[in-house]
């Protein structure tokens, strides 16, 4: 499986890949450097602003159009033909790409917090003794949002269609799942969607300690929090569910 | 350049590009709906249609119109150079400025498209699943020229990027990229008293946003000049485009070695 993961990651030297999530990972936190510098914000803020919106809202439409490429080279270079002789299962082979999305995925909340931290220090205001964990945060959260996004990168896959249907299908998934977790306080803390969809689980379990909060307003919020320990058993739940369903779109369709 | 535009349109039937547009739409007044029957029972009790109308144009510069505008805008001017048919354009003595030019008025006019067709389903949500009474004749009026307008001066904000990045093959997608980031920061700028300054906001005092607290707000000079000023950018942007052969070099192409003596080849 390791020579598989380095094959895909041999062929997309070309594609600029890391490039492109590092660019696409510093577009929110540009803009909140300038908000938090009008409105003297701490670190803490710009990072917990940019990782919201950066991670929440971008970062699965990044890494749609990510499988996008990664799914659909072999097809559009017609090389999958070559591929075919090898004993190489198609499971096989979709794992190895899920994993380089994995990698990309933690690349781009790794980049984010690079960006947020030019951004702190230009705003004079960088807590470095803060850095390990909010790095140990930002991997933590690529490998969330890459979970969180594992059921429409299945469904972008099975359905192999063009790369701009895949990316307005993410983009659905994406603010239908942002935009609960934005809300979350206007719901019931018992609303089947704040337990069944991924990002507000993340957000669920995120809440409770990546936000400075009054005692008033923790208080409003304590109904909705939950553990580490749920959520790990959330995704958990999520990936022995996507599993099956990756070796099902792998499998080769008839045309 | 009328002919040019309806020949646009008669491309578009080919393309399935506008149902990103349909969906970007409908996903904003159905979050809008969300928005107002979880925001019912808690301080925004009350609310009315021109409440939920502020609430759909707000999702619409903030999450839809600036990716969805560029998204097409940047796809049709694309096809021209993967189809192949960018030459053959070129050749009925059509210059790249006059079909840039071509595109971003055919983008304009299906933002407005998109525009009315957001205000039908404001409408019907309003009447059909919010069940509001209080929907007057004005307000309905209103409803439609400020949805309308808050869309065509986001095409006007977005313009100029849809002019940079098409000037590439495959440029457009970081631009939808970029367009999303810049719908977003829209929510910033305009809470913080820079609606009239930030382009994709700059709108809001010119259709009246916000009623009569908005207009104590907005100042709609401001925003016209902003807006006027993205006009301006956008024709420069356009004006110095490249000539074809340069339009339609791949990067590898004019970057490496081999792509040069190609190049020089060719040239001579």
């Amino acid at each position: 499986m390791l020579n598989l993961i380095l094959c895909e990651f041999a062929k997309i030297k070309r594609q600029k890949f890391i490039l492109f999530s590092i660019l696409a990972a510093c577009l929110f936190p540009i803009p909140m450097t300038v908000l938090a510098g009008k409105d003297r914000m701490d670190f803490t803020g710009l990072f917990n602003l940019a990782l919201f919106f950066g991670d929440f809202l971008l970062l699965p439409c990044v890494l749609s159009i990510v499988t996008c490429i990664l799914f659909f080279m072999e097809r559009e270079n017609g090389s999958l033909k070559n591929l075919l002789p090898i004993p190489v299962s198609r499971t096989e082979m979709a794992f190895a790409k899920l994993a380089v999305i994995l990698v990309i995925s933690i690349i781009y909340s790794v980049a984010g917090l690079g960006a947020t931290m030019i951004g702190g220090v230009i705003i004079g205001s960088i807590y470095w003794h803060q850095i390990p964990a909010k790095l140990g945060l930002s991997v933590v959260m690529g490998l969330l949002a890459f979970l969180s996004t594992l059921p429409v990168l299945i469904a972008i896959i099975r359905l192999n269609k063009s790369a701009i249907f895949s990316i307005l299908l993410a983009a659905v998934y994406t603010l239908v799942n942002f935009s609960i977790a934005y809300m979350m306080g206007n719901l019931p803390p018992d609303h089947i969607l704040l337990s069944a969809l991924p990002e507000p689980i993340v957000m669920r379990w995120w809440a409770g300690f990546g936000v400075e909060r009054t005692p008033e307003n923790f208080e409003m919020i304590r109904p909705y929090l939950i553990s580490g320990a749920v959520c790990l058993r959330y995704f958990l739940l999520l990936t022995a569910i996507c599993i099956p369903f990756i070796i099902w779109a792998s499998r080769p369709q008839e045309d | 350049m009328l002919n040019i535009v309806k020949c646009e349109f008669e491309k578009l039937k080919r393309y399935s590009i506008l149902w990103t547009g349909v969906v970007g739409v409908l996903v904003s007044v159905v979050y809008a709906v969300l928005q107002i029957q979880t925001g019912i029972g808690k301080e925004t009790e009350g609310m009315g249609f021109e409440v939920f109308n502020q609430v759909v144009i707000w999702n619409n510069f903030s999450l839809v119109f600036p990716s969805i505008i560029m998204l097409l805008g940047g796809f049709l001017i694309n096809r021209e150079y993967t189809d192949n048919t960018l030459k053959a354009v070129l050749t009925a003595s059509v210059s790249f400025r006059k079909l840039l030019f071509s595109k971003l008025i055919t983008t304009g006019i299906l933002t407005v498209l998109f525009a009315i067709f957001s205000f039908l389903c404001t409408f019907i949500a309003a009447v059909l699943v919010l069940h509001f009474n209080d929907i007057t004749l004005v307000l309905i009026e209103t409803s439609f020229i400020q949805i309308c307008g808050n869309a065509f001066s986001n095409f006007l904000a977005v313009a100029p990027l849809i002019a940079w990045f098409s000037r590439k093959q495959n440029g457009f997608w970081a631009g939808v990229g970029i367009a999303f980031v810049y719908g977003i920061c829209g929510t910033f700028a305009a809470g913080r008293y820079l609606a009239d300054f930030y382009p994709i906001t700059a709108g809001f005092g010119i259709i009246g946003y916000g009623g009569n607290e908005g207009a104590e707000v907005f100042h709609p000079i401001i925003g016209c000049a902003v807006l006027a000023l993205m006009v301006v950018l956008t024709i420069v942007i356009v004006f110095f485009a490249p000539p074809y052969d340069e339009a339609m070099a791949t990067p590898s192409g004019r970057n490496n070695k081999k792509g040069r003596l190609i190049n020089e080849r060719n040239h001579h």
